[in-house]
């Protein structure tokens, strides 16, 4: 463990300040992880920190080493157990005492009674629990056991042993920041008169770093070393966790979904210089496990928590980054300003509110009883501090609420026909259960990747994608992902890293390198910075983090909004993976067909030749594609899918397009049988339940039909009388703009020779900016007056059909 | 070519993106809050409750509310309202995605509509958030204010593009639907329905609905709807006998038939119509309480008023006198001329005739400059603002048929003028 790693140096700082930061007096809000009442009662458990939770916790020295200034208090109390306890906050005894009498006959109280009481027929949620002695609320870190009966779970020493000396008591001890070990004060030699400012090593450390052989000391002969709950963690034989919700099955049991943390040694990374001897990783894996598992509280605090933390006791872990399970990839936690518990909303409503879950409660409200006159400023304090849910870290707090509110009775009971079941399928976001029509592509791609991954040494690729919009482009690159990650999970592939990007989602192009690089390295910095380590990572052999090894695809789709004028981003992108060693695939995904011939020629040769085309599906198809998804369904007449993917493959052949015609004309067929109901017909048996051709039919119409021939068909008549003149000069003059002044007079001209009412000349002027703003025409701003130029929008053959026959002015088809 | 493409669609794209498949999982729905769900009980009772309040003390007062004026929508089936209705009702009800662009004129019950059968939804305006980064925050907040959740305008555009998909997923999962109205769409697009990209278009569900302006017959029956008073209001009984008998004489005229033509002729929108009736309602007799055709014929000689017309009515001789001059220029097909140029010919003119409207130079400059700010003449360009006044070209920004329509109106107009302006060619 170098900790002097020149480009991370600035890591250890978080670490290293606490013991710059000087504050004993500063009570440690922090452990008050029970962010559901936000009043002082939990000011003054938290003072007490974390007795009430495990009984067998009396408090935690090792870090009030860290309290510098009062040194005196420190090394006066030399039994450690009530050190941070009585000298400094006198109050909390009696809380701490009330408390804890209360768990011993509550918990079993509270955990049978309530069996034999009512049982909910459903899940109950629960903001807070009192488990075994401890309360454990939504939001807290917990340690979970990890192995079923392992002994040495059981034990659980609140202090460590000092490791010169393994004894326990015996004054204040300092921590080494290198090995975390414990040392008495006196243990060290030369012995330390009192906790050092600052960094601090232990001299064993110390020696390991010199490159001098020192051997440890060894605990006495029959002395078993006995671990703290941190060490077991930090060494993998426990897990920590964070409490996402509480709810009780309907069979009673406890459970919690939680939230996994990692240490970095079981990351696909590995532990990394710059990580911190307390790290952990938040995951993004979330598990539901028996509330029997959990341990007890620790505490995962972010960088600035933890660098303001000061006497927080051992189970103290820093968490900087989430850390994906699946693609090993790392994210930074968006700074938390504040301590967890402002999340929760003041009002301290249960999540749902029924009636029969009181029980848990009734213990809370006791205290809420004693506590309301302080209730609203607290709430107050903590509406205004509240994490913000867009940021995100207040993200996991704020959202799950959402979900968890009742669904309306009347949707649930709510029997789907075979119209509604139809739309359901056909949506697009439901995604189907096969993927009909693509195979052969699907194998292309899947050959290309495999080939690219599984050789021993991985040479840079590069394969182009294109096609139409709606031919299954994106879908078809992550099935096949999908499809090789299960292979992976079956071991029967290499690790490989998959990064997946949409050109559209991207700020800046430019953008891309910062996304690719925080994907790889989970850190967040600029683009230019980014690129320059990328280059560095490929082409230089610099890798970042040790999963660098392993082939990394990239996906960009919508490439071609990577260009930017000289083309620069693309070329570096596509550069990569030219480079020996690069490991690196890309696959490139674009509409237009010829994107490498627009580029630079030394782009395209970078590009490499290997390209997939998607063409747009036939009728036949398409067909299959609707039909598959409906498979089941009885909602369709035949000749109606087939008339549909007909139409569009005529069209476009874009799937989503033909989904969406079925989909609309089922909602047509829906309505109307809906419309026929309210009437009071029962729907005539056969008929009228099917989607059949009519519907289709006006489906089709309504997507391909320009809606401009209706809105001119419905214009005002003078509207329509400018459309006319409009036509008449364009074949006059032979130019596509005309003068206002111009069209005008020959308006009244028209108006004169058919005795219409003359319109004013203002009121013509209006009627043609109208005109302009529903984009029938395009016109100047209408303070141009008479020099205002006017173009039509719209060939001016849609005009003439539009006016050819309206009723109210039957002179105007002889202008036309 | 695609880059400058792509800086603009980047938003349409994102926008409608969400739209149609606002989760990678699926199961999101196009929006609503719960308590946002088409409520007509609701609807009905604030709808007796401050209409008929209204009404009571005058007619104005139910012109300006728009639930009373739009309640003849939701009688009415196989409309635009019910096929809304049913298509925001279903997407609720079933689960699923929908995008639906309502298309049509300004001022055709577009929002109206929308009004009444949502009563609040996430809004975005495309004239206020017309960037992208704009957009997105403005999803986010709105989003956050639903559901109290507190916002910081400080997350960064990534954040909120997350926050929202999130957002958007939890909904999904907790069978709630989000809907977003995009206002002034054409704005986030470029043309709203042919120009959108092809990668939208294929993304977009294409529905559409079409407002267009209502027939003649619709109007009709909308304002007897909106003035005619009802039985049961807490009025003297023979007044509203009278003053509905009164009015439906008035519906019945072919005078009244000639009004609405005209009206209509320009403009059907409804929105144009609820402001004739106001006028017609503020021209009512306070004396008796009574609607006439006068108020009628008031209203839409206000309705119908022309601007410019009526400015050129307050012009003195003088200036008269110089647009006069201009027109001759401009027959001369002299496309370029100045102030210099116009008192060349002004001179001419006096010396032709020998009238006795004839000014020093300063004075004339002194109308001139009253002209251009009355905006009835304009700077041919705007090039040269560093040049004097009297070197700039000019150009008329009236035609010369208006100009020989007021010179006819105005009774001190002398004859010369009119002479000179050579009206025959004009009328």
């Amino acid at each position: 463990m170098d900790l002097s790693a020149t480009p991370i140096k600035s890591k250890s700082k978080p670490k290293s300040s606490p013991s710059k930061t000087i504050a004993a007096s500063a009570a440690p809000q922090m452990n008050s992880s029970t962010p559901s009442k936000p009043t002082p009662r939990r000011n003054s458990k938290s003072m007490a920190s974390p007795p009430p939770m495990s009984p067998a916790t009396p408090s935690t020295v090792r870090r009030s080493r860290r309290l510098l200034e009062t040194p005196t208090k420190d090394l006066s109390e030399t039994p450690a157990k009530d050190l941070s306890e009585t000298p400094v906050k006198p109050k909390p005894t009696p809380t701490l005492k009330r408390k804890r009498a209360a768990p011993s006959p509550k918990t079993p109280s509270q955990a049978e009674p309530k069996r034999q009481r009512r049982l909910p027929k459903q899940r109950a949620y629960y903001r807070k629990v009192v488990y075994d002695g401890g309360e454990f609320a939504t939001g807290d870190d917990v340690y979970v056991k990890r192995r079923e009966g392992a002994e040495s779970d059981a034990e659980d020493p609140e202090q460590e042993e000092c490791r010169v000396c393994f004894r326990t008591s015996g004054g204040v001890m300092v921590e080494c920041d290198a090995c975390l070990g414990g040392f008495h004060l006196r243990c060290v030699r030369p012995p330390l008169r009192r906790v050092p400012e600052g960094d601090w090593a232990c001299p064993y450390c110390e020696a390991e770093r010199a490159g001098r052989a020192i051997d440890r000391p060894k605990p006495p002969v029959g002395k078993r070393i006995r671990r703290t709950a941190k060490e077991k963690l930090l060494s993998s034989d426990l897990w920590a966790a964070r409490i996402e919700s509480l709810r009780r099955e309907p069979d009673g049991a406890f459970w919690a979904k939680v939230r996994w943390y990692t240490i970095p040694e079981e990351t696909a990374a590995g532990r990394q210089p710059h990580n911190l001897r307390r790290e952990l990783y938040r995951t993004n894996d979330i598990g539901d496990i028996e509330m029997e598992t959990i341990l007890r509280h620790c505490f995962v605090m972010s960088p600035k928590e933890f660098r303001d933390a000061t006497n927080e006791g051992d189970d103290v872990f820093y968490c900087e980054y989430e850390y994906d399970v699946h693609w090993h990839n790392f994210k930074r936690l968006a700074d938390i300003d504040d301590e967890p518990e402002t999340k929760e909303d003041p009002s301290d409503e249960p999540y749902n509110a029924d009636n029969d879950y009181v029980s848990d409660t009734d213990e809370d409200s006791e205290y809420d009883e004693e506590d309301e006159p302080a209730t609203p400023c607290v709430a107050r304090k903590n509406q205004s501090q509240g994490l913000a849910a867009n940021s995100r870290t207040g993200r996991i707090y704020g959202l799950q609420k959402i979900g968890i509110r009742k669904i309306p009775e009347h949707v649930r009971c709510h029997q789907k026909t075979s119209l509604e079941k139809a739309k359901a399928t056909l949506l697009l976001a439901t995604l189907p259960k096969s993927l009909p029509c693509r195979d052969k592509e699907m194998e292309e791609i899947s050959t290309f990747v495999k080939d690219a991954i599984c050789n021993d040494q991985c040479l840079g690729r590069c394969l182009y994608i294109h096609g139409v919009p709606g031919t299954g482009k994106t879908m078809s690159v992550l099935a096949v992902m999908r499809r090789l990650r299960s292979e992976f999970d079956s071991g029967a592939l290499r690790p490989y890293c998959f990064i997946e990007i949409n050109g559209l989602k991207l700020a800046s192009p430019e953008n891309i390198y910062k996304v690719i690089y925080e994907q790889l390295s989970g850190h967040r910095v600029g683009w230019k910075k980014a690129l320059h380590y990328l280059t560095e990572h490929f082409s230089d052999g610099i890798k970042i983090g040790k999963q660098a090894n392993q082939p990394i695809v990239l996906l960009i789709d919508e490439l071609d909004l990577l260009l930017t004028r000289n083309q620069s981003v693309l070329y570096n992108i596509l550069d990569w993976p030219t480079k020996p060693n690069s490991n690196l695939v890309i696959i490139g995904i674009a509409n237009t067909m010829d994107l490498p011939e627009k580029l630079f020629p030394r782009i395209s040769s970078r590009m490499g030749i290997q390209r997939l085309c998607f063409g747009p599906y036939n009728y036949r198809q398409l067909q299959e594609i609707i039909t598959s998804r409906l498979k089941g369904i009885d909602a369709f007449e035949d000749q109606a899918i087939e008339f549909a993917s007909r139409k569009v493959a005529a069209m476009s052949g874009d799937a989503r397009r033909a989904l969406e015609i079925c989909r609309r004309a089922a909602e047509f067929a829906d309505y109307r049988v809906k419309q026929l109901q309210q009437v009071g017909h029962t729907p005539s048996p056969g008929g009228n339940g099917a989607v059949c051709m009519s519907d289709i039919e006006d489906a089709i119409q309504e997507v391909f039909q320009a809606p401009h021939i209706q809105v001119m068909k419905n214009c005002p008549k003078f509207g329509k009388i400018i459309l006319a003149a409009m036509v008449h000069e364009l074949y006059r003059s032979g130019l596509g703009e005309v003068l206002f002044d111009k069209l005008a007079s020959t308006v009244f001209s028209w108006c004169h020779v058919n005795r219409e009412l003359l319109p004013g000349y203002d009121t013509l002027l209006k009627i043609c900016c109208k005109l302009g703003e529903s984009k029938i025409v395009l016109c100047e701003e209408g303070t141009k007056h008479k020099l205002q130029k006017l173009q039509l929008n719209y060939p001016s053959d849609d005009v003439t059909f539009a006016l050819k026959e309206s009723p109210d002015l039957p002179w105007l088809s002889k202008y036309l | 070519m695609v880059i400058t493409n792509g800086d603009f669609t980047e938003l349409t794209q994102f926008s409608l993106f969400i739209l149609v498949e606002p989760a990678p999982k699926g199961n999101c729905q196009v929006n609503f809050p719960a308590r946002a769900l088409p409520d007509d009980s609701l609807l009905q009772h604030s709808n007796s409750h401050g209409g008929g309040g209204a009404r009571g003390k005058s007619s104005t007062g139910c012109l300006c509310y728009p639930a009373f004026v739009h309640s003849p929508l939701r009688s009415s089936s196989d409309t635009n309202y019910s096929k809304l209705k049913y298509l925001v009702a279903s997407s609720v009800s079933e689960a699923c995605n929908n995008s639906v662009l309502l298309l049509g004129p300004r001022g055709c019950r577009k929002d109206a509509v929308l009004d009444i059968i949502l009563m609040r939804y996430p809004w975005l305006n495309g004239m206020l958030h017309s960037d992208d980064n704009c957009a997105t925050k403005e999803i986010a907040r709105q989003l956050c204010l639903e559901h109290q959740l507190s916002f910081s305008k400080m997350a960064s555009s990534d954040d909120n593009t997350d926050f929202m998909i999130d957002m958007l997923r939890e909904c999904g999962l907790a069978h709630k639907t989000v809907i977003f109205v995009l206002e002034e769409f054409d704005l986030f697009a470029q043309d709203a329905d042919q120009l959108l990209e092809k990668r939208v278009r294929s993304r977009f569900s294409h529905r559409k609905l079409l407002f267009v302006p209502s027939s003649l017959d619709d109007i009709q029956r909308l304002m007897e709807h909106l003035l005619m008073l009802d039985k049961n209001l807490s009025l003297p009984k023979n007044y509203v006998t009278e003053y509905n008998s009164r009015l439906t004489s008035i519906f019945g005229n072919k005078k009244f038939k000639g009004i609405l033509d005209s009206l209509t002729d320009a403009d059907a929108t409804t929105s144009n119509i609820l402001r004739f009736l106001f006028r017609v309602v503020s021209y009512m007799d306070m004396e008796s309480g009574l609607l006439s055709m006068e108020c009628f014929t008031h209203a839409l000689s206000c309705m119908q008023r022309q601007p410019k017309l009526d400015s050129l009515q307050d012009l003195s001789i003088l200036e008269l006198y110089i647009l006069v001059c201009m027109n001759r220029l401009e027959d001369k097909e002299q496309n370029s001329y100045n102030f210099n140029s116009i008192m060349k010919e002004y001179r001419s003119i006096q010396d032709a005739y020998k009238t006795s409207d004839k000014y020093a130079t300063t004075v004339c400059f002194r109308a001139f400059e009253h002209l251009l700010d009355r905006e009835l003449i304009t700077f041919a360009d705007s090039k040269g603002r560093n040049v004097a006044l009297e070197y700039r070209p000019v150009k008329l920004l009236i035609s010369s048929r208006e100009l020989a329509q007021s010179l006819e109106l105005n009774t001190t107009c002398p004859a010369v003028l009119q002479k000179l302006l050579d009206r025959e060619r004009y009328m």
